[in-house]
């Protein structure tokens, strides 16, 4: 008996070709990569960004109400801090406004209130500062300086060319790199990525200092204007001056923002809210509620009361404290009658986050525990 | 003044009195402490920085106020030892802060430091 065995024929072309197909760019490079750390590179997994609050979640001072930034660099959406040396031209607020593609919900909102003409020595803007520990790994200021990729989500009510800096605080400040950015079309969420290397010189803070500081223009005068895409010795803002400050109503919204090492913008990194408001909590925390109470107090010979600080999470250095209700002094049943004023903190311990603060208070007796502290409001400021 | 100095155990501490009647502590180091050099250099120490109180002398009317008895002990005492006992009482007293005794704040001087650190601000 014969039996026939067939079997369809093989195109070996056709194979070949296939092995070509389902292996993109990145891809090839993966398997190109030598080791274990060149494929980590590649993929940038890990902890990447270094921005802190970049999707504008924690909002612990306002809680999503406009601030009017005074003539003074003022922190608004927690780490995020709006600064201009003329008072009331410029709101900050935190809005449930964002981009979709990333899963972002909340971004920062920016609107003018006047249609103000800057002088040459005026500036205006949005920025971002970031202490020195925790960008240490760029290796600013030496010949090795790696490269950053920067990326946000923008948008305005104005189109046109926009501008930015990358600025070291070293003294006041010591390098900047200006950058712009172009707003396509108006009251549109747009990505921006911009690439640069750290430079390779000047004084750079270190430790818990100001590391880098993220500066977006909003309308600087020509004092602070600079070529761009290159390390200036001295202050810089942009290029040119962003439209914001000159018009009324104007508004100017940004989230989603990353700075991660390398040459990519890769797709943003969500951190847990507990993990990002205890990011946040090393630079600001307050008891804003009146409902909190502190023990075991002692007041001395003079007017001042020492009550003990445990703060959340450690703090980047001893806090600034900001008393905007001094509360009540009770044995628990019955009040005082005394006001208190004047916080300061006169014993800090940076590692576990613990120390005393000194209040003022007119209550009378003198070497005496006061039972309970309640009823105040108060803000512990570490930020940069 | 938008600044105080306030001594406590010979350290200085520098309190902002906010626009909204809050205080803060400007602790050193933090951009409340570098706002604080930020004025004192733009606005002038002169103008925007009040040295420590060294002293507080009360006026005699609080002073008075503070250390008369209750009210319900002042009538106890008229009861049972009359007014004469009762105005030795409260002479005592009257006699112990005049009426030329008037409320006065003594401060120092802005210590020299801050006039210091402003100069290093300036010069960078």
């Amino acid at each position: 008996m014969t039996v026939r065995v067939s079997k369809p024929a093989l195109n070996i072309r056709e194979k070949l070709s296939e092995l070509d197909n389902p292996v993109g760019n990145h891809g090839t490079q993966l398997m190109k990569s030598a080791d274990a750390a060149e494929s980590f590179d590649l993929v940038r997994a890990g902890r990447k960004n270094i921005v802190i609050n970049g999707n504008m979640t924690i909002d612990q001072r306002y809680g999503g109400s406009a601030h009017t930034i005074p003539g003074a660099n003022t922190y608004v959406l927690d780490r995020w801090a709006g600064w201009s040396n003329q008072a009331s031209k410029f709101s900050v607020q935190r809005v449930a406004d964002a981009p979709t593609e990333e899963g972002l919900k909340y971004s920062s909102k920016c609107t003018s209130l006047s249609a103000f003409s800057a002088a040459n020595g005026d500036w205006f803007g949005y920025n971002h500062r970031i202490e020195a520990n925790n960008i240490s790994q760029g290796l600013l200021g030496t010949a090795n300086a790696k490269t950053f990729t920067l990326s946000f989500w923008v948008k305005s009510s104005l189109t046109g060319s926009w501008y930015g800096a990358i600025r070291t605080k070293g003294s006041s400040p010591d390098r900047s790199y200006p950058f712009d950015y172009t707003i396509n079309n108006a009251n549109t969420w747009e990505k921006k990525t911009l690439t640069f290397t750290g430079a390779v010189d000047g004084t750079w803070g270190s430790g818990t200092a100001e590391g880098i500081c993220l500066w977006w223009d909003l309308g600087t005068g020509s004092t602070y204007q600079g070529d761009g895409y290159v390390w200036h010795s001295d202050n810089k803002t942009g290029i040119k001056a962003s439209p914001f400050i000159a018009v009324n109503g104007a508004t100017w919204y940004i989230t989603g923002v990353q700075l991660e090492l390398g040459t990519v913008a890769t797709p943003f990194e969500h951190r847990s809210y507990g993990e990002e408001l205890a990011l946040c909590q090393r630079y600001y925390w307050q008891v804003n509620d009146n409902k909190y109470r502190r023990v075991n107090g002692y007041k001395r010979h003079d007017s001042n009361v020492h009550f003990e600080v445990q703060s959340p999470v450690p703090m980047r250095q001893a806090p600034a404290p900001t008393l905007s209700d001094g509360g009540i002094f009770t044995n628990f049943q019955g009040q005082f009658g005394s006001t208190q004023s004047n916080p300061t903190i006169s014993e800090w311990n940076i590692d576990t986050g613990q120390g005393l603060i000194v209040i003022e208070s007119n209550y009378s007796s003198t070497h005496l525990s006061i039972p309970s502290w309640e009823g105040y409001q108060l803000q512990l400021s570490a930020e940069l | 003044m938008n600044y105080k100095i306030k001594t406590i155990d010979s350290k200085d501490y520098i309190i902002r009195n906010n626009d909204d009647g809050s205080q803060t502590g400007c602790t050193v180091g933090t951009s409340d402490y570098e706002q604080f050099l930020q004025d004192a250099k733009t606005i002038g120490i002169a103008t925007c920085v009040e040295g420590p109180t060294v002293g507080v002398t009360t006026d005699y009317k609080e002073a008075r106020k503070a250390e008369y008895p209750p009210l319900e002990d002042q009538l106890d005492k008229i009861y049972h030892s009359g007014v004469d006992a009762w105005k030795d009482d409260i002479k005592v007293i009257k006699d112990k802060y005049p009426k030329s005794q008037v409320g006065v704040t003594t401060v120092a001087a802005v210590p020299s430091w801050v006039q210091t650190e402003v100069a290093a601000l300036e010069s960078s």
